[in-house]
């Protein structure tokens, strides 16, 4: 108790007091005291070296502390991941389910209207003479003999038999075929059929042209339909790539390239049968 | 005969020097401690005082002057590296170590009496901690539980150790007294 009534207490207190007002007039005009600025100078190394020792205290406790919540973390994110590549999946599969509905709709309006059966190419056998397509689709989805089959390009071919659930489809590029059409630029008619020797290489040939028909290569052939066609009209077989003369029946001849893949090794093609459409009666 | 080396009054002596020397150092190791790394341990809720414990425990090693002087001391090197604006906490330590010496007349300088001085003197903290929020316009109630009483636990925890580390610093600036001199 005799500290407290002497003088070095008395002086004490007043520098304390002293100390308290002259940084809150200092503080109050924003200005850093001399002995403030002096005394963080000096320690600043300290305190750095305890900043760098507490990030290394942190880190290291974090690992533990942050486990359980970095676990549970990871596992929703786990599920979320999971979740989201379903969902791109889906995603996927529906924009390809879009494109080809897209196309299935243009080709539809394209061939007026007629109902159509999306099928698949399940089965392809080649000999010498020809080559089948076997689809899955058959009399049970309405699918008849001689109806057209098309392809998002073009024209394919026919269908030839029938099953229940299956039917074989011949190109328009085989022997046994053939197809009126005409030129999109100068309505030049003719017929497209198979050639024995342009089969293997999925191309055809387009005769019955007159000597003075206005053809030209790159024309674009479509199927001119009618009533005795079983093909209807407008639907694109393929591009004039060359025109030959024939000189004893003074016609001429052009090779078309067809739209469609008529080799159909890509087993995504898909096709489409034109239901009601030149069916066998 | 009065030998040169224990002449009072008048001049700068050495042990003087070295006593500062240990004391300052001791502060401004602490301060850094308690404000550069306890603060940047996330994991911990509130900062301990290391400046308290240490006063304490130099009120049952050291003269009445001395701790006053290292309680302002110590109170401006806080205020100057932890928090900006002004600075209370040299009175606060000046009047914490005050009474402290008042409580400590009557110990020893053991362990347990530190432990008995600390007790109260963290409770002041705690006290003076809440008059600094309620200044901020922080209600002192709502801190309580996540802020004012880990501090105090946290304060009381970190001086124990505090207590050895001021043992050899008081005993490394002691003064030599010649046997018969003064």
């Amino acid at each position: 108790m005799k500290f407290l009534k002497s003088r070095f207490f008395a002086v004490c207190l007043i520098l304390a007091v002293l100390l308290a007002a002259a940084t809150a007039l200092l503080a109050a005009f924003g200005v850093t005291g001399p002995l403030r600025a002096a005394v963080n100078t000096v320690a600043k190394p300290f305190a750095y070296c305890g900043a760098r020792a507490a990030d290394a205290v942190d880190g290291f406790v974090s690992v533990f502390r942050d486990h359980k919540r970095l676990t549970a973390e990871n596992e929703a994110l786990r599920a979320e991941n999971e979740a989201l590549k379903e969902q791109q999946r889906d995603v996927t599969l529906l924009q390809e389910e879009n494109a080809w509905l897209k196309t299935y709709l243009n080709i539809s309006q394209q061939t007026g209207g007629f109902s159509m059966a999306d099928a698949r190419v399940i089965a392809r056998s080649s000999d010498a003479y020809s080559t089948v397509l076997t689809l899955d689709k058959g009399s049970v989805h309405g699918v008849k003999a001689k109806m057209t089959v098309i392809t998002a390009k073009g024209v394919f071919g026919y269908v030839k038999e029938v099953g229940l659930d299956w039917c074989h489809v011949v190109s328009i590029a085989e022997t046994a075929g053939a197809v009126g059409v005409y030129t999109d630029r100068a309505g030049v008619t003719g017929v497209v059929e198979g050639d024995p020797a342009l089969r293997a290489e999925g191309i055809c040939r387009m005769t019955y042209i007159e000597s003075s028909a206005d053809l030209r290569i790159g024309d674009l052939v479509y199927t001119a339909g009618g009533s005795e066609s079983i093909y209807p009209s407008g639907l694109p077989v393929g591009e004039i790539t060359a025109i030959e003369a024939d000189e004893y029946t003074r016609t001429l001849t052009a090779i078309i390239q067809p739209a469609a893949d008529l080799s159909a090794e890509d087993g995504t093609v898909r096709m489409m049968i034109l239901l009601g459409y030149g069916e066998e009666s | 005969m009065r030998h040169r080396s224990s002449r009072r009054g008048g001049g700068f002596r050495p042990e003087l020097l070295k006593r500062s020397l240990i004391y300052g150092l001791l502060l401004l190791l602490l301060t850094a401690a308690q404000c550069s790394f306890f603060t940047g341990l996330s994991f911990l809720p509130a900062t301990p005082d290391l400046l308290l414990g240490a006063l304490m425990a130099l009120t049952l090693l050291e003269n009445r002057p001395t701790v006053a002087i290292l309680a302002i001391a110590g109170g401006f090197l806080c205020d100057a590296l932890g928090s900006t604006g002004v600075s209370f906490t040299p009175l606060f330590y000046l009047l914490t170590v005050v009474l402290a010496g008042i409580l400590a007349e009557k110990m020893l300088p053991r362990f347990w009496s530190f432990l008995l001085l600390m007790l109260p003197a963290a409770l002041l903290r705690m006290g003076y901690s809440a008059l600094r929020a309620a200044l901020g316009g922080i209600s002192p109630l709502s801190i309580l539980k996540s802020s004012l009483l880990p501090e105090l636990l946290l304060t009381v925890l970190c001086a124990l150790p505090l207590y050895a580390l001021c043992l050899l610093c008081a005993h490394l600036a002691k003064e030599r007294r010649q046997d018969g001199i003064r």
